[in-house]
């Protein structure tokens, strides 16, 4: 997937100041650069392959320069070529910079935003753009805060369970085709492909729009993955988790990933029996194991009982 | 099993032919997959088959794997030479 700075910039509503033939430029790197010690003439670092950020700092620093130091490194930013220079809120954009832009079709963005809060802003959305990305087949909810990953062969009812736990307040991802990316080890972000955004399919009734349906609070566009859930077919001979005491993980990336398999039968509520590995999940992060608890408790009483005797 | 098809037809795979492709792939026990572009899909699933947003031109990979594989890349075959002649 290609990022072009016409992209970047609608989605963090810049103006283009000038420049304007640049904008089809692709931004390629995660990375920031802030060309503050380029201005005071140290070039060695630049970084001129990054989208280049200045604030109010950089351009305060950039007038104490003299009229000739101003044209040479200004240029000598151009020069290099880096996909597109944005200006923080509150910054008198140099003329120089504006003439510049158009003399190297690199653009010269405005944004509305502090510079600080514009950083970590661009971090993440560049972040979420270029990193590597995975399709997997499964679909994504939130469930009171943990965003669970259903998963399970075609027609098993992955979309069904995840409607009903719509119907219940939970919030949908992203169904059948979940879009996963790492923003950092064990933070697994997923989403749904952008022409799959709010709909599900359900067979019998066909694609509907959860969100005309449910309202606007069904929907949620993204959620880092807590916990799989694996829906599978009753096996008399295969050997289900009785206990919890042991927790099973699955690997996305270099995250490690909570998974429990939950067969299903016509008796069991698969949407209740999903809703409850979710709390029990959130139990256990917030520090409480409700099978060791139980299982304490059992040791405990075994060997008072021991005692006696 | 797997095998390349080259999608002809002027609308590119839309809801009907996917749902022609989904319906024929479930027919059979094994795991049937679609891809575009590194992006694969179960081609069981008409979500995710619809979610590639396949163009006339593009070059499909479908892949099978189980114990009807043969059995299913010939019929997937004939569907999907249908849809190009459309």
């Amino acid at each position: 997937m290609s990022l072009t700075v016409r992209k970047l910039s609608e989605d963090f509503k810049c103006q283009v100041i000038s420049g304007h033939k640049g904008l089809d430029g692709i931004v390629d790197k995660t990375q920031l650069s802030r060309p503050g010690i380029e201005l005071a003439g140290l070039f060695d670092f630049y970084e001129y392959d990054r989208i280049q950020l200045l604030g109010s700092k950089e351009i305060t620093f950039f007038w104490w320069l003299n009229e000739e130091d101003q044209e040479i490194r200004v240029n000598m930013l151009f020069e290099k070529k880096p996909p597109a220079f944005i200006f923080s809120q509150h910054v008198d954009i140099p003329e120089i910079f504006i003439r510049k832009a158009d003399e190297y079709n690199i653009p010269v963005l405005k944004s509305e935003q502090r510079t600080s809060e514009l950083a970590s802003r661009l971090y993440r959305y560049l972040f979420a753009k270029l990193a590597p990305r995975m399709s997997i087949h499964g679909t994504l909810l939130d469930i009171n805060g943990v965003g669970v990953l259903i998963q399970g062969s075609s027609g098993i009812g992955k979309s069904e369970v995840a409607l009903e736990l719509i119907r219940r307040g939970h919030q949908l991802v992203a169904d059948d085709r979940v879009d996963l990316y790492e923003r950092e080890k064990n933070f697994l972000v997923g989403e749904a492909p952008d022409i799959l955004k709010k709909y599900i399919e359900i067979r019998g009734i066909g694609i509907i729009n959860i969100v005309k349906l449910f309202g606007a609070s069904a929907f949620k566009e993204e959620k880092n993955v807590n916990m799989i859930v694996e829906l599978v077919h009753w096996d008399d001979h295969l050997d289900y988790d009785r206990l919890g005491l042991e927790q099973q993980t699955k690997k996305f990336f270099d995250s490690e990933i909570v998974y429990v398999k939950i067969p299903i039968t016509a008796a069991r509520s698969v949407p209740t029996l999903v809703e409850v590995a979710a709390m029990n999940a959130r139990l256990n992060y917030l520090g409480t194991n409700m099978a060791k608890e139980f299982t304490d408790e059992l040791n405990k009483t075994i060997q008072e009982k021991t005692k006696k005797k | 099993m797997k095998k390349d098809f080259l999608i002809l037809n002027d609308q590119g795979v839309h809801a009907r032919p996917a749902t022609a492709l989904v319906s024929k792939a479930n027919e059979f026990k094994s795991n049937i997959t679609l891809t575009l572009d590194r992006v694969t899909v179960d081609l069981k699933s008409i979500m995710g088959v619809l979610s590639l947003g396949i163009t006339r031109g593009s070059l499909v990979t479908i892949e099978a794997i189980g114990p009807d594989e043969i059995h299913a890349l010939e019929e997937l075959e004939k569907v999907v030479k249908t849809l190009n002649l459309k």
